[in-house]
Order: C-alpha cells, then sequence, then structure tokens
C-alpha cells in the first residue's frame, strides 16, 4: 500500500481505461491536487435531524420500524450555490462531496477535514475509509466543534481525498452506499448481526 | 365601524399577504419563487391600502361592490398563486435541472421569468401568471402604481408545472422545452394575424366546398369550429418544433412515452392537441429536416465509428427503435379519424398548409439552437459515461476533453441509454428495472448540476483572473 503522489493522481485521473480513477469535476485542479490527496467540495443537499419526532436511535429495533423512524428522524434541505448553509456548535449534519468519484479496484482512500477548516472546529467525516471499487459522491458527516457557528457554502473545499493503492487481488466490492449523488442516511438496519447484539434478544 | 364588506376584503387581503410572507422564507432552486411570494404580498398589502381608503370614504352601493370585487379578486385570482409557490420549492422539484431550464425559457424570451413547480395532475402545462394578477387590478390600482409592484409591462412570468411524482424523471423533462415554446407560439399566431382573413377565406371557401347545401349558419359555425381545431393543432406543432430545435431526438422519446399513455393514439381533440400519432409523425420529420434522423433508413445520423464497443452497440438499438416509431407513424388512422368530419378535415388541411411557415418560423426563434454536429460530438461520449456508472457532465477521450456539455447533450445520452438498455423489466426481478432508472436519472441530474457549476466556475474564474490584469 503506498501513498499516491499528486503526479500519480493526476496520470490515474488521465488514464485511457475503463479502470481510471474518476474525481468528477476537478474545477481547479491546481488548486485541488496536492502532494497525496485532492481537496473535495461541498455538494448541495444536506440532511438534517428532527428531534421532535424520534425519541431516541436504537439501531437494535425491529428493521421496519427502524426504517420509518429514521425516515421521520431526518429531512433534507437544499441549497443553492452561493446560498450560506449554517452550521450550529454540536449540530451534526449530513452532506456530500460535490464530486462524484469512482475508485478503481486497485485504489483505495480516506476522507479528512481540511486543517484549515479543522482549526474553526468543523470536522467532516467519522467513517473515514473509501473502499476500492467505490462509486458515488461520498457522504460526510459535518460536526461543528467550535464555539461559534460556521457559514458555509455548496462549493467550498470542506475536505481531503487521500489516496492509496492496494495490494492483493481485489475481491467484489459490496457497499450499502453505492451510486449515491447526495448524502445517504445510515442504514444500519442492514446490519443483521446487531438484532442478536440488541437487548430484544436476550434470553 | 366598517361594512362587513370591508372588513371580510381586509381580513382575506391580509391572510393572503401572511401566506405569501410564510411562503418566500421557503427553500427554492432559484430566486424566481420568493419574487412571486413577494409580489403576493405587495398586492395584498396595496389592496389593503384600497380598501382602508374606499372603507374610510363612507358606504354607498358603489364602494360596496367594488369591495366584494377586490375579496373576489383576492380568493380567485391571487390565492390560487400560492400553490404554484409552494409547489415551487426545492424539495418539491429537480433542483439541479431548474435553473438551467429558466436559463434557456429566458433565452428564448428574453424578458419572461419562469417557475418549475409540481402538479398533481398527469400532464405539463404553461401559465401565465402577471397576466392573472395584473388584468383585474387595472380598475382599482393606477398603471403607475401597478408598474411599481408588477415592473415594466414587458416583463413576463409563466409557471411551468410537471407531474408531481415525476420530479426526478429528468429524462420526461425535455417536455419543459415544449411549454416554453407556447408563449413564443403567440408570436407566430400575430404573425399569421395579419393574414388571418387570408386564413378564414380558405377555411370558409374549404367548407362551403365541403357543404355546398348546408345553410349559412350551419357553415358558419363549421368555420367556427374548423378555426378552433386548427388553432390548437397549430399551437402544439410550433411547440414541438421549438423543442426539437433546443432538445433534438429527446422530444421525440419523450413526446413518444407521453403519448404512449393516452387512450388512443388517434383521438382529435378540439381543446387539447391534434392525434398523438400525428404529432409524432410531425416531430419525426422535424428532426430528419434538422438532419437528426436519416429519412431513407430511420436511423441516428451524425454517430462517429470510433467510439466504445458499447456506445457502438447502442446505435443498432435507437435504430431499430426509430424504425419501429416509423412504422407507428406510418399507420394512417388518424388521418382517417381527421377525414371524419368536414370541420376536422379542412383544419387540418389548413394546418398542413402552415408546415413550412411553422418550420421557419421555429428557425428564427431558436437563435442558438441544439444541431446534429453538437449531438455527434458529445452524446456519444457522454453515452460512454452512463455506461461507466459515471454523470454523463464530461467528455474525456485523450483526444477530445469537453466539459461543461449542453444540456441537450446530457438529455439525450440518458434517453439513448434508456432505450438501448432499459425498455423492459426482468419478470423475474422487476424491482431492479425501478432501481435502475432511479439511478439513471440520479446520474442525469447530478451531470446537469456539475456541468452547470463548471460553465459558472470557469466564467467567474476567468472575471478572476483578468480582474487584477485589468487593473494592470
Amino acid at each position: 500500500m503506498a501513498l499516491l503522489s499528486s503526479v500519480e493522481i493526476r496520470k490515474r485521473l488521465d488514464e485511457e481505461s475503463n479502470r481510471k480513477l474518476v474525481i468528477t469535476p476537478i474545477l481547479d485542479p491546481d488548486e485541488q491536487i496536492h502532494e497525496g490527496s485532492v481537496d473535495v467540495r461541498l455538494g448541495t443537499t444536506f440532511i438534517l435531524t428532527q428531534k421532535t419526532e424520534f425519541p431516541m436511535m436504537d439501531p437494535s429495533a425491529h428493521v421496519e420500524e427502524l426504517k420509518e423512524k429514521i425516515q421521520r428522524y431526518q429531512f433534507r434541505v437544499s441549497k443553492r450555490f452561493h446560498e450560506e448553509f449554517i452550521l450550529h456548535p454540536q449540530q451534526l449534519v449530513l452532506g456530500s462531496t460535490l464530486e462524484y468519484l469512482s475508485f478503481p479496484s486497485g485504489v483505495g482512500g480516506y476522507v479528512l477535514s481540511r486543517s484549515s477548516w479543522g482549526r474553526l472546529g468543523l470536522i467532516i467525516a467519522t467513517a473515514t475509509f473509501v473502499n476500492p471499487g467505490f462509486k458515488g459522491c461520498l457522504t460526510l458527516e459535518l460536526l461543528n466543534l467550535g464555539e461559534v457557528p460556521l457559514v458555509l457554502y455548496p462549493g467550498i473545499r470542506v475536505a481531503q481525498l487521500v489516496l492509496h493503492t492496494v495490494e492483493g487481488e481485489p475481491g467484489l466490492h459490496k457497499s450499502r452506499y453505492q451510486f449515491a449523488t447526495e448524502p445517504e442516511f445510515s442504514r444500519i438496519y442492514n446490519d443483521n448481526e446487531l438484532r442478536f447484539w440488541g437487548k430484544g434478544s436476550v434470553p | 365601524m366598517s361594512s362587513p364588506a370591508a372588513t371580510l376584503a381586509y381580513l382575506k387581503a391580509a391572510q393572503i399577504g401572511e401566506q405569501g410572507a410564510r411562503l418566500r422564507l421557503l427553500s427554492f432552486p432559484s430566486t424566481t419563487p420568493a419574487s412571486l411570494a413577494r409580489l403576493v404580498s405587495q398586492v395584498c398589502e396595496k389592496l389593503q391600502d384600497k380598501i382602508l381608503a374606499l372603507a374610510r370614504r363612507g358606504s354607498s352601493p358603489d364602494v360596496e361592490r367594488l369591495l366584494v370585487f377586490i375579496s373576489i379578486y383576492l380568493v380567485d385570482q391571487v390565492a390560487p398563486v400560492l400553490r404554484f409557490i409552494e409547489g415551487a420549492t426545492s424539495e418539491n422539484t429537480p433542483a439541479n435541472l431548474v435553473l438551467p431550464l429558466e436559463k434557456i425559457g429566458q433565452a428564448l424570451l428574453p424578458d419572461s421569468k419562469f417557475i418549475v413547480r409540481r402538479q398533481w395532475r398527469y400532464n405539463y402545462r404553461v401559465v401565465e401568471l402577471r397576466e392573472t394578477l395584473e388584468s383585474a387590478l387595472q380598475g382599482l390600482l393606477s398603471s403607475k402604481e401597478r408598474e411599481a409592484i408588477f415592473g415594466p409591462p414587458s416583463e413576463r412570468l409563466f409557471a411551468i408545472s410537471f407531474p408531481s411524482f415525476e420530479r426526478d424523471s429528468a429524462l420526461l423533462h425535455v417536455n419543459f422545452a415544449h411549454e416554453i415554446g407556447h408563449p413564443i407560439e403567440e408570436r407566430f399566431l400575430k404573425e399569421e394575424a395579419d393574414r388571418a382573413s387570408l386564413v378564414d377565406v380558405e377555411i370558409r371557401r374549404d367548407i362551403e366546398q365541403e357543404l355546398p347545401r348546408a345553410s349559412s349558419v350551419d357553415r358558419a359555425l363549421k368555420v367556427g369550429e374548423a378555426k378552433s381545431y386548427r388553432r390548437v393543432a397549430i399551437q402544439e406543432i410550433i411547440s414541438d418544433t421549438l423543442s426539437a430545435h433546443v432538445f433534438g431526438p429527446s422530444c421525440l422519446f419523450a413526446l413518444y412515452e407521453v403519448g404512449a399513455l393516452s387512450r388512443s393514439m388517434d383521438v382529435v381533440s378540439r381543446d387539447l392537441h391534434p392525434p398523438w400519432r400525428y404529432r409524432l409523425r410531425q416531430m419525426l420529420s422535424v428532426l430528419e429536416e434538422l438532419g437528426f434522423i436519416d429519412k431513407e433508413q430511420s436511423t441516428l445520423k451524425s454517430w462517429p465509428q470510433e467510439v466504445p464497443t458499447n456506445v457502438l452497440q447502442a446505435k443498432p438499438k435507437i435504430d431499430v427503435w426509430l424504425q419501429d416509431l416509423r412504422a407507428v407513424v406510418s399507420q394512417q388512422t388518424d388521418l382517417i379519424e381527421i377525414e371524419k368530419e368536414v370541420q376536422v378535415r379542412c383544419a387540418y388541411r389548413s394546418v398542413q398548409k402552415a408546415i413550412p411557415s411553422i418550420r421557419g418560423f421555429a428557425s428564427r426563434n431558436v437563435t442558438t439552437p441544439y444541431t446534429p454536429r453538437l449531438f455527434g460530438e458529445e452524446v456519444p461520449g457522454l453515452l460512454d459515461r452512463i455506461y461507466m456508472q459515471l454523470p454523463p457532465n464530461q467528455i474525456e477521450y485523450t483526444h477530445r476533453r469537453v466539459c461543461p456539455v449542453r444540456l441537450a447533450s446530457i438529455l439525450a445520452s440518458g434517453w439513448i441509454y434508456k432505450i438501448a438498455e432499459l425498455t423492459s423489466f426482468n419478470k423475474e426481478n422487476p424491482e431492479e428495472y425501478v432501481t435502475r432508472m432511479r439511478g439513471l436519472n440520479r446520474l442525469i441530474l447530478k451531470a446537469i448540476e456539475l456541468s452547470a457549476v463548471k460553465a459558472d466556475y470557469d466564467l467567474a474564474f476567468a472575471r478572476v483572473k483578468n480582474g487584477p490584469s485589468e487593473q494592470r
């Protein structure tokens, strides 16, 4: 496993094959492609939580019940470019990358906060690994850990993708969140094992 | 104490104004719906002032009549406009598509603004809103007062509605171009009005020849009906033709899909539109004339040979679809229906004569048309992206890199993929078809967003880059 340099990233983005690396669009390659990483931008859709609709989240609940609760718990907000989105201290919202990604089977990655934003308190991802073979827009978990509300705008560079090669024969990539073009809410209900560990199955 | 009519009118104005102010705060994909909400609130405020002034004047039958008129106007004309605003929120519309569509509308009708909104009825339609709001105010407000609210008289405002559950059916929304065409067709009818008497004479003479023994009253009735049939047919054919200039072959694909939902391809309606088969025949003929489709072979033209295999393999599938369509329009059953009644027959004879001038009119009015050359340059590369499950927002061949691409090309690539790969579902796994269609629509909508933002970014960045050098 080796980190991809900016030269290698550009080479793989320019490759002529179905197995090429795709990050589309890169609006400004000179600004976005760095040594070992690519800056990605904030998309236009956000998922917010509607706390008054939901007493608590128990992921081991019955699938259908949980699905419905999750639907009630979330609502989507779209912002135009140049329109502000305010993230308050301690608020967690889901956003997504503006860019659509397609990783070949030999490339994986990590999504990290950009340090300039991190210093203001903005954390952009907690589930940071991007599988080889992933296709879609990445859901970002935006959390303001700072003291003051942050004004975000769709299109700003909020995160960076660190890319690396993957060793060995690629397996078949399976993801719950494949081909997303907007943020996707948790599908924790597909995790069958939780039903075993939850309190409902105590003998 | 004010009269009951004044109290009622004042209350209605206040309530509707409040609704407008509340709706203005919702999230919209463009600024136009919020502007309309503001307009509604302004109209209501102005009327509240008017009602107060009338109430202070004291009660008289004339004043009471005027107050009742204001209440009726508020309830019948102003309040229904609120539903257009409510249906135009980002959540209710294909938000990525709204701004590009507004731009197309403004290119065709420069002084106009457009709202895209959902409706529960299953059709696309366009409604002019400014006239609805302003016309009844002529007796109440001076032209200066009206202009202060509505802007210069040349500014118009249209609401284009789409079927609610088709929100994400990006491909079907090429029908918007047809709806934008409707306000433009007024120009054709206006141009034609100069020789309207000629058309009248022609239809009258035709009816006289068909019904030599009918009374003059019967003949006059038939002439009236024939003119109605003609007008409706002309309106639809102009809009279809204009849309073909804007979006090319996608209009044919979408027209067929919408027409397939009708009970019959051959029904002639005096109020709605010509038979679907007739419209499809006309649309096919326009696309042949524009050079998108080969007339002899019924195949797509402008399809390069040096393209990836799956893109090359999609072409024959489209050609088969076009040949099937040719078989559909070759049937004359709609023309047999048209021939059945004298007034319909005479109307459509006149329509047929107007076709060359309709096509000339469409060419003159779409100043930057979508051409077969652009189609050939962009669509195969975009289709290749869809096959790779990527949004078709840019072309990335070694010899050719294009971004942004035209909206018409994005939609055409989606239609071609759909026709080549998603014509029917697998009976064993029908859900897979729904999932794949959903995926295709998502890719198309994403591509529209990405291509548009790239265009805007390049433009803005060029300005930033040029800024300092200009100063130097």
